[in-house]
């Protein structure tokens, strides 16, 4: 008796962190799904393209190192703006060494980063003019779109260019996308590119497959480009304190070798729970508008449909928060775990209403 | 004291999937997970070592920890379960009884829109058509272990000597004969002999009597970074499409020799642009500035091949570096350095190479390969790679981890092979003398 009682009680506490749920946000690839090379003179031609990217992107693909751990990164403009993963610059390190694939070395200082988008920006000491990849203005791939990763894996490694790898786009999560283009510990920060051999996205995390490459959109540097170049103004929140990457999904593990995600922790109380994913899932995407964030789409069975949140709806608050932005809208329901309860405000045809969800997987 | 069982969790690597069963099932250890338990026992201290071993013993994935084992285990930084960091023994009384999850990855099916999508490598089977006579498998004790590749129309097929090894511990002196056969295109089994064995290049030559097929047909054509690899299989098949990432290179030496420099291209060679004090080539006397030349009389035209020069070498190796020094040229000896690694990091990095990933059981130490990004099994190198036109372009050698393939440029594949070839041959004839 006494250990079925014991037992059981543990059971309900994980019961309880393991629920969790989705929220889609901002995108919708269901209708941008990409061709499928149907023979081999289209993988030819793809091929082409694929050469070409890597000819004129690799030079501006560089490693980043803070002294503990290596990351990757892409520089923007001749004055040497580099993007990154916020997990690499955010160790508390202002100053950071820059390799680039010819062997020159530079050193950077820190611009800004946000914790919670795993986004970033250093740039370098040095006047340039430095190699440059041209940006994306926004990502606009479908499932199954071909892109091309580059990255310093492992760290830089003196006399190795940074390994060219190939993926397709297979999800779009929050502010992720998620490829087969495979990622490791130093690829961190390094650029994801369309097939016109533009920057389109930042490693960002991985998974226990092959398919199950993250990386942060240029969308999210594009929104939060302010608050970056600024220093990020939500870089003190409590996991940046932490010095935890407390990026949306919690599946992740940051590449960056020997950078642990739970290293220094100070404060006895578990501030994120890692256990299984535990960023809360709506099941709803939304999109910023001149009226705010409207819900653009609702997953069947989630608990966006159940509590009745349509499309066209307009989030105002979630839990007493005024949302006035995708990302922090995001951001509070990835602070929820799977069967906890927040309150959302909506304003639907003029009338506001508030609903009651209780968060779970989906 | 009163607790007859522990509470048992459940891990599901990265996404852990932790929830508390009656631990009563216990399963078989799969493949991925006995490699996992392995690599985390050659990490943790002797304590938990003994338990993961255990484990490997019991054939068993369930491993019970006292609270003091598993709060050291959860902070260890091989530990890639992060669903596990939120536990706290103390507050379970007890010890607790973690059962570990891997997917399998051979019972992997890709989704379809991911690169290695069916459908997508049957657009390339007319690539393969044209080697398929070329390409054996290698099966020992009844499995298949590795892929092999016909040089010879003589009968000899070569393939990566460690796959086939096993469990036998065989050095190229001793050669232990494992009886492995040789499963054709045309599904015939034929019984090998291994006949000569290069340790550099992990390659070792097989004799196969009445084989009867054709000497695969290896390219000199260059690849450019970025093109399709295409890996054939032993059945006339498609294996897996993977991108060329990374120009051949030296991984030989576990303990690389390092000179404690940082160069950068220079017309003349390889200027130094840093040189570390205290480091080997600091002690040698180069300094900021000095352009390099040549390493041990051979002339430098870029610095992958400076790198490589030096990675060749062990530390303790001397080298003969050439330099200009302003307008003077000079002459200097260097003895090269080893590095220290943070063994966390590299305990980080071991564990993140088999997310997704069987690394072959040799994985480096390779004498000259290239590397690309095709997901391959263990059982799935020693056999070639084409490019989009069917041009063998390279023979696999390894799956080194997640992201990285290496394979043997087929120049210097087509090499080991006329060597070992040779060496066969040359004892052949020195057999028939004696007789």
């Amino acid at each position: 008796m006494k250990y079925m009682g014991q037992g059981f009680g543990c059971m309900q506490r994980w019961a309880t962190i393991f629920l969790y749920l989705t929220l889609y946000t901002c995108f919708s690839a269901a209708n941008l799904s990409g061709d499928q090379p149907r023979d081999l003179a289209a993988l030819m031609e793809l091929q082409t393209q694929i050469e070409s990217v890597v000819a004129s992107t690799m030079p501006a693909c560089v490693s980043i190192g803070d002294g503990t751990g290596f990351g990757s990164g892409a520089v923007i403009d001749a004055d040497g703006t580099i993007l990154t993963a916020g997990h690499v610059i955010s160790a508390g390190v202002s100053e950071f060494e820059i390799f680039f694939p010819d062997g020159r070395k530079t050193t950077a200082k820190l611009i800004g980063y946000i914790n919670d988008l795993d986004a970033g920006i250093i740039r370098i000491n040095e006047p340039g003019p430095w190699p440059t990849v041209p940006v994306a203005r926004a990502i606009s791939l479908g499932q199954g779109d071909w892109t091309v990763c580059l990255g310093h894996s492992g760290g830089y490694e003196l006399g190795r260019k940074p390994p060219v790898r190939t993926g397709r786009v297979l999800e779009y999560r929050e502010h992720l996308v998620v490829t087969d283009a495979v990622l490791i510990g130093g690829d961190s920060g390094g650029p994801l590119f369309n097939l016109a051999g533009e920057l389109i996205a930042i490693h960002s995390s991985i998974g226990d497959s092959v398919a199950e490459n993250r990386h942060v959109t240029i969308d999210t540097f594009h929104r939060q480009w302010k608050q970056l170049m600024r220093g990020g103004d939500w870089k003190p929140t409590r996991q940046v304190a932490q010095g935890k990457p407390a990026i949306a999904d919690q599946q992740l593990l940051p590449i960056v070798p020997g950078k642990q995600p739970t290293s220094n922790t100070q404060s006895p109380e578990p501030v994120v729970p890692i256990v299984g994913s535990a960023a809360g899932k709506l099941g709803l995407s939304v999109i910023d508008t001149e009226h705010g964030v409207v819900v653009q789409r609702i997953l069947p069975g989630s608990a966006a449909e159940r509590v009745g949140i349509r499309t066209g709806d307009v989030v105002m608050r979630f839990d007493a928060t005024r949302i006035d932005s995708s990302d922090r809208l995001m951001q509070l329901i990835d602070s929820k775990r799977v069967g906890q309860s927040a309150s959302i405000d909506i304003v639907r045809q003029g009338r506001t209403l508030n609903l009651q969800v209780i968060l779970d997987r989906l | 004291m009163q607790n007859l069982r522990a509470p048992t969790f459940w891990l599901y690597a990265i996404v852990a999937i932790i929830c508390l069963v009656p631990s009563s099932v216990q399963a078989q250890l799969n493949d991925e997970m006995r490699d996992l338990f392995r690599e985390i026992a050659d990490h943790v201290d002797p304590d938990l070592k003994a338990k993961f071993e255990q484990a490997v013993r019991r054939n068993s994935d369930l491993i019970e920890l006292t609270p003091d084992q598993f709060r050291r285990f959860r902070d260890h930084p091989i530990n890639p379960f992060d669903g596990i960091q939120d536990i706290d023994p103390n507050e379970l009384k007890g010890n607790i009884e973690l059962k570990f999850e891997l997917p399998s990855l051979r019972e992997r099916v890709p989704c379809q829109w991911e690169r290695q999508q069916p459908q997508l490598l049957e657009t390339l089977t007319a690539v393969a058509m044209d080697h398929r006579r070329s390409i054996v498998q290698v099966i020992v004790q009844g499995k298949p272990v590795v892929m092999g590749v016909v040089i010879d129309d003589r009968g000899f097929v070569i393939t990566k000597a460690s796959e086939l090894e096993r469990d036998l511990l065989v050095s190229p002196q001793t050669i232990v004969d494992v009886r492995p056969q040789v499963q054709t295109w045309d599904g015939r089994v034929l019984a090998a002999q291994i006949r000569r064995s290069d340790e550099n290049n992990d390659i070792v030559l097989l004799y196969v009597k009445d084989l009867e097929l054709p000497a695969i047909a290896w390219s000199d054509r260059e690849p450019t970074l970025g093109e399709f690899f295409v890996t054939l299989g032993a059945q006339s098949d498609v294996v897996a499409l993977g991108t060329y990432g990374n120009p051949p290179r030296s991984l030989l030496g576990r303990e690389q020799g390092f000179l404690g420099i940082s160069p950068e291209e220079h017309p003349a060679g390889v200027n130094l642009r840093e040189v570390t004090p205290g480091g080997a080539g600091y002690l040698a006397g180069l300094r900021a500035g000095d352009v390099v030349t040549k390493i041990n009389g051979k002339s430098l035209s870029d610095v992958s091949e400076l790198v490589n020069q030096i990675r060749q070498l062990r530390p303790g190796s001397v080298i003969d570096i050439s330099i200009l020094r302003g307008s003077r040229s000079q002459q200097i000896q260097a003895i090269l350095a080893g590095r220290n690694m943070s063994s966390d990091q590299a305990a980080r990095f071991k564990m993140m190479n088999r997310l997704g990933a069987l690394p072959s059981r040799r994985n480096t130490e390779f004498a000259w390969v290239l590397q690309h990004d095709t997901p391959l099994l263990p059982e799935q190198c020693g056999g070639p790679i084409v490019d989009l036109r069917g041009n063998v372009v390279g023979l696999n050698i390894a799956r080194q981890g997640r992201v990285a393939s290496l394979a043997i440029p087929a120049a210097h594949a087509q090499k080991i092979a006329a060597e070992l070839l040779q060496l066969s041959t040359l004892a052949d004839s020195g057999e028939v003398n004696k007789k």
